[in-house]
């Protein structure tokens, strides 16, 4: 069928094949309403935030004054910025080597209780947290970590453990930390789901053959699976990585990167400097130097984990 | 607003704000509110204490609520202007307002000056005696984490703007019937600030037309009923002061009442640093607050931060 129907579009247009230049214009034509929409939401933004930060501007008046690289330099001896930069960093570590392994976990185990229809009930339990916006998950744990009325201290104090009560939110030593559980705690699940669905697109024969040649469940998924699903796992890295370095939300809602910037991160710091502080200049210099930032990081990664691109 | 006397409407010190080169630029809407101590009149009954007028008689009661395991002060600081209102209080009861005002305005004052070093001793000290709950920094204003401790009764104080009073009504009317006071902030021993300064602002939310618009007769009178007398008895039975001449008389709840006094026998008002200074300065200022109150710097450099952060900021 697909041979014949072939045959008979060629035969409807026979002396008209298109050439090089004109297959170009009408792969162009087609693609300009993205090109468009990219370009004046995505590309435009970016430069224009490059432009701004050559600039001392508040941000509302109709003047701004052109200071060259002024807050370029003051970025570079900014020990706020750098701290915020190290934070990120400790976010990124945190994620991956908590939510990474945690993830497959969820979905090994998932995919072996998939038999009970238990599990069936855990997937769900499991993704609730993915379900709810990030201003609720702030506030509500901001009531968990409450030193007084929270969930935590009580509970330590009542196991007898009151010498690990803490202070969570107002204790510049853990506050960071405080948030970097809840962030891992809401988005475990997300990867949990990739995970389990790149499990799943794993083909039987090669389970049914590993079970022949003797292998057990253990062996099945350290030798057979995680090799399978490596293509799955870079994609979530690089995910974590960019979405760790541009994190704002949660550490917004909970410390506002306090107690004294102790949980400052690149995002909060520039949008304090943007909008309540009203240096819109300095804010987009920050904005610029993190894309630059996560730009480059996230281009090293993506090298690094080449040979481990496999299509899933 | 010179119009048919429109301005008399409204108590003078609301106008001083919008005032310039002697013209009147916007009507105040919303609420007159200072900062005062609110405290739990039940605590201080049980455990025998006396509303303190001085800061060696407040630091006495803060010994007796620690001692008895009841937090003396409710602080909710990730909000960070919470904190402020103690500095500024004895930043003016130390030096007086012109402290403040000779170092912000750059008239031959500083922030280092004694008076601020001394007020940030004065709080460390006491941070330092436990008179404020646990992880204050980490706690919102904004969602009632200071408050539900007040309504605990795990702690027995709070310096918090008037406008509290509101909250309290609507949060919890058995506490506010029964148990709120209200006191004005205490003399410091020595201090030059007169004791009946109090924090705050007379008249906020200001409203303004653009010199553009073009029907201001209109737009001004729209902005006129924002603030008529249906509008003022709604807001005074909401627990707040509207800032129009005569309030006092119209206001019979005794809180609000005392409120009312301490506003009118003050010699003078200072306007909240964070609002008084320029945005970025005022964002600064919090900051240090936080980390003042925190032990994460010393009272001289907190001085020091703001002084900096002052001279930068004019490019001295």
């Amino acid at each position: 069928m697909a041979t014949v129907a072939r045959q008979d579009f060629a035969r409807s247009t026979p002396n008209r094949r298109l050439r090089p230049t004109e297959t170009t214009w009408t792969i162009i034509l087609f693609l300009l309403p993205t090109l468009v929409l990219l370009g004046v939401f995505v590309i435009w933004p970016i430069v224009s935030s490059f432009q701004l930060s050559l600039y001392d501007w508040d941000g509302l008046s109709p003047t701004r004054e052109f200071i060259g690289l002024e807050n370029w330099t003051r970025l570079r001896s900014d020990n706020i910025f750098w701290k915020a930069f190290r934070n990120n960093f400790t976010l990124v570590t945190l994620s991956l080597a908590i939510q990474m392994p945690l993830g497959v976990g969820l979905a090994v185990l998932l995919e072996q209780g998939e038999k009970l229809f238990i599990f069936k009930i855990f997937k769900t339990v499991y993704f609730f947290p993915m379900l709810m916006s990030s201003v609720a998950i702030g506030i509500l744990f901001k009531y968990v970590y409450d030193p007084v009325f929270g969930i935590i201290n009580p509970a330590l104090e009542a196991a007898g453990l009151s010498s690990w009560t803490r202070s969570w939110l107002g204790d510049t030593d853990v506050a960071l930390f405080s948030v970097i559980a809840v962030v891992c705690w809401q988005y475990t699940p997300f990867y949990m789901i990739l995970y389990l669905a790149a499990l799943r697109g794993i083909p039987t024969d090669l389970r049914d053959a590993a079970f022949i040649d003797g292998a057990g469940e253990s062996r099945y998924y350290w030798s057979i699976a995680l090799p399978q699903i490596q293509g799955t796992i870079r994609t979530a890295i690089v995910l974590s990585l960019i979405g760790s370095l541009k994190y704002f939300d949660l550490i917004w809602v909970m410390t506002e990167g306090g107690p004294s910037n102790a949980s400052e991160l690149m995002a909060t710091y520039m949008y304090k400097k943007a909008f309540p502080s009203f240096d819109m200049g300095y804010g987009s210099t920050i904005a610029s130097a993190m894309f630059i930032i996560v730009m480059l990081l996230s281009l090293v990664l993506m090298v690094l984990t080449r040979r481990f691109e496999t299509e899933v | 607003m010179g119009a048919d006397n429109y301005k008399d409407r409204f108590v003078p010190a609301s106008l001083s704000n919008v005032t310039f080169d002697e013209k009147i630029y916007g009507v105040p809407v919303e609420n007159t509110a200072i900062a005062v101590i609110f405290y739990n009149k039940a605590i201080f009954e049980e455990y025998g204490l006396e509303p303190p007028t001085t800061w060696e008689e407040l630091l006495e009661v803060a010994q007796v609520l620690t001692d008895n395991g009841v937090t003396a002060f409710s602080l909710a600081n990730k909000t960070k202007w919470t904190s402020s209102m103690y500095y500024m209080y004895l930043v003016d009861r130390i030096a007086g307002p012109g402290a403040f005002m000779n170092a912000a305005n750059r008239t031959g004052g500083s922030f280092t000056d004694p008076a601020f070093v001394q007020a940030g001793e004065m709080i460390q000290q006491l941070v330092e005696m436990g008179a404020f709950n646990e992880g204050f920094n980490g706690l919102d204003y904004d969602t009632g984490q200071g408050r539900m401790l007040i309504y605990a009764e795990e702690a027995a104080m709070e310096i918090m703007g008037s406008w509290e009073i509101g909250n309290f009504i609507s949060e919890n009317p058995d506490f506010y019937e029964n148990n709120l006071g209200v006191l004005a902030f205490p003399a410091v021993e020595g201090g030059e600030g007169d004791p009946s300064n109090v924090v705050g602002t007379v008249g906020d939310n200001y409203y303004h037309i653009s010199s553009t618009c073009e029907h201001p007769d209109e737009a001004f009178e729209l902005l006129t009923y924002l603030i008529d007398d249906e509008s003022v008895a709604l807001r005074i039975t909401s627990g707040r002061i509207p800032p129009v001449a005569g309030v006092a008389e119209m206001i019979e709840e005794p809180i609000l009442q005392q409120v009312v006094q301490l506003v009118e026998n003050a010699e003078s008002v200072q306007l909240w640093y964070d609002q008084y200074l320029p945005p970025e300065l005022g964002e600064a200022h919090k900051d240090i607050m936080q980390a003042l109150f925190g032990l994460e710097i010393t009272p001289e450099e907190a001085a020091q931060m703001h002084e900096d952060a002052i001279a930068e900021y004019y490019g001295e």
